[in-house]
């Protein structure tokens, strides 16, 4: 004889369960800190195999590029070879232009500018990326250990990543600019050279299934003179990122469904997919 | 006790693959979601009951994995599995093409629920973005089933992953 089931404990028991469950995922959010030590013991064992495995994926993938696609890989290099002739020349340009930065950041000293230089940075590698496409997160090696903190910027060699949003003492969670929730303070730097602040968030936009660049987004007001081609830098407004590190290139530009803002779609100057070795940002406590 | 554990090693390869290997064969972002085509698997194969409450644990752990709006993978693929209960009393489990439709309408189910509640909670995406994440997620994972699905059920049924004699009775 099974036992009689009681509807009403059921009902009770799912509404409890449901209950307490939405009230967790409320307090789990992006930025709670919330103590999670299961997830960090999981993240402790398991990312010696995600390491492993990822390895193992980046030299089966640069030893396939390189077999079978000779023919991409040596149109790739005389074009390459001509870029280097042109940023020669451009470097030559630069050099003279650094001699002028350098008188302006003297001046900038007297400012107390927190630009990214003045930073110490602690080289990690990626070792898992999350596995839901929802959420655009990455693994790296480095953890509290290392000096690693919440909420620290992460940057690549040409531009920003995204902040550190978990620590576990050997590795850490970053979340990606293109995540969602990855605003970041920013500015565009007008062709006039004035900065038009603003705010970059994540979007989700791909065009098509070859174009594996997600892109970022930016509004601004209508009077506003953003124009494409216009370079996006973080604004060191909202205490999380130093100022101007360079984010990416707006390349269009729309008025939104209500005509009052001017929507600017940005191309990240970092490419996200196939970032392997970024630089977390130490930011000294207390200099927030 | 075997089974378990068995069952455990499975979802950690699920937790691990989507993040590593499906990375290089990940499609404009999207890549499959192996932790609810498991769910749908394991549902498929057990009592409703059993089945949500699988649902629910697994989808704990797959929270604490991701750290992040802890408890909502275990809604989801807690419904995920009610869903497939549901669905499976006028489904032959044997039949491969229709457990791929079944996958894909599951998943679309599981996955709508997941961009609503995770967008209620703060997560911002664009409808129409949501939508192509959707579907290919769902496509994904519904490609897999063939590869995949032939040796699980064999599992279920006659191998390591087999429940005991009394339960199969009850069925």
């Amino acid at each position: 004889m099974g036992k009689k089931i009681n509807p009403m404990g059921i009902a009770v028991l799912v509404f409890a369960v449901l209950l307490i469950t939405l009230t967790t995922i409320h307090l789990t959010g992006l930025g709670s800190q919330s103590p999670n030590p299961v997830g960090n013991a999981m993240q402790r064992v398991l990312s010696p195999i995600e390491s492993a495995i990822w390895n193992l994926g980046d030299g089966i993938k640069d030893n396939f590029r390189a077999i079978f696609s000779f023919r991409t890989v040596k149109a790739e290099n005389e074009e390459l070879r001509k870029q280097v002739e042109t940023l020669t020349g451009d470097n030559l340009q630069l050099k003279q232009q650094v001699l002028a930065a350098l008188r302006y950041q003297e001046l900038d000293a007297v400012f107390q500018s927190p630009s990214l230089e003045s930073y110490e940075k602690i080289g990690a590698t990626i070792i898992n990326r999350n596995p839901s496409a929802w959420y655009q997160t990455v693994t790296v090696n480095k953890g509290s250990d290392h000096g690693v903190k919440v909420d620290d910027p992460v940057v690549a060699n040409l531009g920003l990543v995204g902040k550190v949003i978990s620590v576990t003492p050997k590795t850490s969670d970053v979340l990606l600019l293109l995540d969602g929730e990855g605003q970041v303070g920013a500015f565009a730097r007008g062709n006039k050279g004035e900065a038009i602040f603003g705010i970059v968030k994540g979007t989700y936009k791909k065009n098509t299934r070859l174009n594996s660049s997600g892109e970022l987004e930016m509004n601004f007001r209508q009077d506003d003179e953003v124009n494409a081609g216009d370079l996006v830098y973080t604004s060191g407004l909202g205490e999380v990122y130093p100022k101007d590190i360079s984010i990416g290139v707006v390349t269009e530009i729309k008025i939104d469904a209500k005509g009052l803002l001017k929507v600017a779609s940005i191309e990240p100057i970092v490419d996200f997919d196939s970032l392997e070795e970024v630089y977390v940002v130490s930011i000294p406590e207390g200099s927030r | 006790m075997k089974r378990f554990i068995v069952m455990l090693l499975i979802l950690i390869v699920c937790l691990i693959l989507p993040g590593t290997i499906f990375h290089y064969w990940s499609w404009a972002g999207i890549k499959p979601d192996l932790a609810m085509l498991w769910v749908i698997y394991i549902a498929l194969h057990h009592r409703p009951t059993q089945g949500i409450v699988y649902g629910f644990v697994i989808g704990l752990i797959v929270d604490f994995y991701l750290g992040r709006y802890i408890g909502l993978y275990a809604i989801i693929l807690a419904v995920v599995a009610l869903l497939i209960s549901m669905l499976q009393q006028r489904w032959y489990r044997e039949n491969i093409p229709l457990t791929m439709v079944l996958v894909f309408i599951v998943t679309v189910l599981g996955q709508t629920l997941m961009a609503l509640i995770a967008t209620t909670a703060g997560l911002n995406w664009y409808l129409g973005d949501a939508v192509k994440v959707i579907l290919g997620i769902s496509f994904y994972n519904c490609l897999l089933v063939p590869l995949t699905y032939p040796f699980v059920h064999k599992s279920f049924t006659e191998g390591i992953l087999q429940p005991k004699k009394k339960i199969e009775q009850q069925l």
